[in-house]
């Protein structure tokens, strides 16, 4: 576990736009033996949650959001390596985030978190429309698709994905995350057959493991 | 209710306003600023010169000049980031000088937000595949020098059986055989040679790049395991009608070398030399201490290399089509053996060459 004091540190360099000091905050961390999933959801995930609330209660700009988001996807960058250090299992997945979706840090952590396991990933990234994953999926067919979704307002785009790829591959597993699910709005998608809805790392894992050969 | 209104906008303006707002005098000297134009220039503004706060291309403009016309346009100002900023600014005059105020385009400023965003994640995603293909490359680099490893060690078992029988119907039948017969027979043997050559470099390379090339340290008489190195590589120069000229320095120090990767190193380079001279040509190999090192230098006079061979000088597998003289066969892999050697012992090895005047390869070695 991340000390708290090493996160309360992190968060202020992050807040204050310090990328140096993050840097040398997160490379510490994994000197010291943390593991990829503590500095997810310990640091990244927490930390990112963190100011984001403090954004909505009005103490912070959204310019120190949109630093944040930038820093911290400046330190999947930097423990990326790490994630790699993996024996691949043979399995590949895409992971993307919905149309006009712009927040990708989440889709990139369940990308990486898939890697760690062993899958090779393919991450698409923010705002990939419909059209554009269902002809990925078509022509390079996974073993499943994740499909990222943080704001409310792109849930029908997400939804369309979702329908897309399903009458694409009928048979292809379908995970669905973000916050904009959360409070009940899962429900449309879960009606599409097969699909799954994953709001944690640790569902994600345990999910995964019950599709080992 | 007009002049309250005016007395709360203006209150707002020389406040908080987010707006650039100047007050200016008639030398175009800052009387008074608002709090965003502060902050945006991160200094005091009192008495500081209008055209100063703004690009190098734009020192020239007069706010007094510009605020006679009611002039309004773009200016440039210098932020406290160093970055300039675009603000429309109107050019007003009062009885007290020229007042200043501005804003910035809001299309501008969240188009470039949203570019920015969008490139950094753009960014961020095709990083993430490179650092993965990088990976994968990684990866099967590992696998081509396990296979390497194999396939050599695999074969070197058959081929010494080949060269042994091949050796022993040589002395056993000799003196019988005829010369066709013969020619065969040391054909079959050279190019056992050959390839148990090849091998070995594949050998060695295969471990090397597996980070498992381990270096027997001992203290080395240096002149003596030059010339026992030269001594091994005496047959191939005189099958070319070559001459090897040994220059030993005075002083030659011992060092703590591994021996017989450092004469690895000299047959690769001299055996590199012969490659590339002409029949009957002389190699100069000279060892020297100099300072805190040994300095190794073999010389040939063939056909040099050219600059842009030069940059892939030592990478494995690859030939310099700098003209070989003679029918060797090489894979390419003697110079880079050579430069991993001399890595591993902390040296450096340099290349000067003039296409058609030769080449001087030199090994600096650290004295341990």
């Amino acid at each position: 576990m991340i000390a708290p004091r090493a996160v309360e540190e992190y968060l202020a360099h992050l807040i204050g736009g310090d990328r140096r000091a993050c840097r040398d905050d997160v490379q510490r961390l994994l000197d010291g033996g943390a593991t990829l999933r503590e500095l997810y959801e310990q640091l990244f995930q927490a930390c990112l949650y963190r100011v984001g609330d403090r954004w909505h209660s009005g103490e912070l700009s959204v310019a120190v959001e949109h630093l944040a988001t930038l820093i911290t996807e400046d330190m999947l960058r930097l423990v990326f390596p790490r994630v790699l250090e993996r024996e691949p299992n043979g399995r590949r997945a895409i992971v993307s985030c919905a149309a006009e979706e712009y927040h990708q840090v989440g889709g990139r952590i369940v990308a990486d978190t898939l890697e760690a396991a062993g899958w090779a990933v393919h991450f698409l990234g923010a705002n990939t429309p419909a059209d554009a994953l269902a002809s990925m999926l078509a022509a390079q067919p996974p073993d499943l698709v994740a499909i990222s979704v943080t704001i409310v307002d792109n849930l029908p785009a997400a939804l369309r994905a979702v329908r897309q790829a399903r009458a694409a591959l009928p048979k292809l597993r379908i995970i669905v995350g973000g916050q904009a699910l959360s409070d009940g709005r899962a429900a449309d998608f879960l009606a599409v057959p097969g699909v799954q809805r994953v709001s944690s790392l640790a569902e994600l894992d345990a999910l995964v493991a019950r599709w080992e050969p | 209710m007009n002049d309250e209104l005016d007395r709360v906008l203006a209150s707002v303006v020389r406040g908080d306003a987010p707006a650039l707002y100047l007050l200016l005098d008639d030398a175009d000297r800052v009387v008074e600023s608002n709090v965003h134009t502060q902050v945006l220039f991160g200094r005091p503004l009192q008495g500081v010169v209008f055209s100063t706060l703004l690009a190098t291309f734009e020192r020239e403009l007069n706010a007094t000049v510009l605020a006679r016309s009611f002039a309004s346009r773009n200016i440039n100002v210098m932020a406290f980031t160093g970055l300039p900023q675009t603000y429309r600014a109107s050019f007003l005059p009062i009885a007290a000088g020229t007042v200043v105020f501005g804003s910035i385009d809001p299309v501008d400023q969240e188009t470039l937000r949203r570019e920015l965003l969008t490139l950094n994640q753009e960014l961020s995603t095709r990083e993430r595949a490179l650092q993965q293909s990088l990976a994968e490359l990684a990866r099967l680099g590992r696998l081509k020098d396990q296979f390497l490893g194999m396939a050599a060690h695999d074969l070197r078992s058959p081929l010494t059986a080949i060269a042994a029988n091949a050796l022993f119907l040589q002395e056993a039948l000799g003196p019988t055989l005829q010369e066709e017969s013969a020619d065969s027979l040391r054909g079959i043997c050279e190019a056992a040679d050959l390839m148990r050559d090849l091998i070995e470099s594949f050998l060695d390379t295969a471990l090397i790049e597996a980070g498992q090339l381990r270096l027997d340290l001992a203290s080395v008489d240096l002149g003596d395991a030059v010339a026992r190195a030269v001594a091994m590589v005496e047959s191939l120069v005189r099958r070319r009608s070559m001459r090897v000229q040994l220059e030993l320095g005075p002083g030659l120090p011992r060092a703590m070398v591994d021996k017989s990767k450092l004469q690895q190193v000299i047959i690769n380079l001299v055996n590199n030399a012969v490659q590339h001279s002409p029949d009957g040509a002389e190699v100069l190999v000279a060892v020297r201490h100099e300072g805190p090192d040994v300095v190794l230098e073999v010389s040939d006079r063939g056909a040099g290399i050219s600059v842009e061979l030069m940059k892939g000088l030592y990478a494995a597998y690859v030939h310099g089509d700098a003209k070989r003289t003679h029918a060797e066969r090489s894979i390419g892999l003697g110079l880079a053996i050579t430069r991993m050697i001399v890595l591993a012992h902390g040296g450096q090895v340099n290349a000067v060459s003039a296409p058609g005047e030769g080449s001087t390869f030199t090994v600096r070695l650290p004295l341990r």
